[in-house]
């Protein structure tokens, strides 16, 4: 193989948590800050063999979700932000998923340096909490009350800084 | 696949949700009460800087529970749009004002929708005076709680005084 000091690598392999390996091309894990910061760091070096990169932190069933966004978002990488394909896709992509994996997703979102993800996760979290009640919240996040009941009164008396 | 548990969302994540996508202070309330862990995220956000980002969603009239007397308060570029399916009368209380206007109640149900935490309607609550018909600037519109302290303004005042009738 020829040596060139620059894009000197078009994949780099992705290791899940649980041991599964992705080959991904450069371009689609560039959308990770976290992965193009590797091959970055490698191309500085001058390696040309694949790199291998594990992340500790996501399931392959997660990574394959993360990817699958990249990748969708590479192809439009080039073309300006507001591509209303793109932003149909966005949607379309996360309603798919239960609240768990919205969780897992959004963290690997974060951890991955993956900002549109994220932001788009963080979006979708907020909208759901829209127009809800607390009881509501809690049932669709399934997050147990760990108020007492004291506590729950004095936060209800609360309120008031909204205004001063 | 392992649990999952948001009330354990790393507190960044939630502050990054809190302060950049929330868009009014009732979705703020409502997150802020849900447990511990995500009340304390939403009071280390930035609360002065989150008022600003919510300046033209804030409501017009505000009421506390129990101590009305500092607690009612309007905003001039208040605006929520209303979606509770059992809530107060935002459609009829929109007629009664020229653009936006709503009230949001915190009260004993944890609610923000049930007024003063007893059966009364909003509807019964609040009226417009009439007897000045032809002058409808002048026109007060006044809120009586319980029975025992009345609100008023004048159409085009910003605040609600305490009023006596």
């Amino acid at each position: 193989m020829a040596s060139s000091s620059s894009s000197s690598l078009s994949r780099v392999v992705v290791k899940s948590s649980d041991n599964n390996l992705f080959v991904v091309n450069k371009k689609v894990a560039s959308q990770s800050q976290l992965l193009k910061q590797c091959i970055d760091n490698m191309e500085e070096k001058g390696t040309n063999d694949v790199i291998l990169i594990p992340l500790s932190n996501v399931t392959s069933n997660i990574l394959t979700l993360v990817l699958e966004y990249c990748e969708k978002h590479a192809d439009f990488a080039d073309d300006d932000n507001n591509n209303q394909e793109l932003k149909q896709w966005d949607h379309e992509f996360l309603k798919k998923f239960d609240y768990a994996t919205l969780n897992s997703l959004t963290m690997a979102a974060d951890y991955m340096v993956t900002k549109s993800l994220l932001n788009l996760c963080c979006q979708f979290i907020a909208d759901s909490i829209k127009d809800l009640t607390v009881q509501q919240i809690r049932q669709i996040f399934d997050i147990k009350n760990d108020f007492t009941p004291q506590e729950e009164a004095d936060i209800k008396n609360e309120n008031a800084w909204a205004f001063r | 696949m392992a649990v999952v548990d948001w009330s354990q969302l790393p507190l960044e994540l939630l502050m990054r949700i809190i302060e950049n996508h929330l868009k009014n202070v009732k979705e703020f309330i409502m997150l802020s009460r849900v447990c511990h862990s995500w009340r304390d995220a939403a009071y280390g956000c930035d609360i002065s800087k989150l008022r600003n980002t919510w300046s033209c969603q804030m409501p017009w009239l505000m009421l506390t529970d129990g101590s009305f007397g500092n607690n009612v308060y309007c905003h001039p570029r208040a605006y929520m749009p209303y979606s509770y399916n059992d809530g107060f009368y935002c459609d009829w209380f929109r007629d009664y004002d020229d653009d936006n206007g709503y009230v949001i109640m915190l009260d004993h149900d944890e609610t923000i929708n049930n007024v003063v935490g007893d059966t009364s309607h909003l509807k019964e609550l609040i009226y417009r005076d009439s007897e000045q018909k032809q002058d409808s600037k002048n026109d007060w519109l006044t809120l009586s709680i319980k029975k025992t302290c009345n609100y008023g303004r004048r159409v085009l005042d910003l605040r609600w005084n305490r009023r006596e009738v």
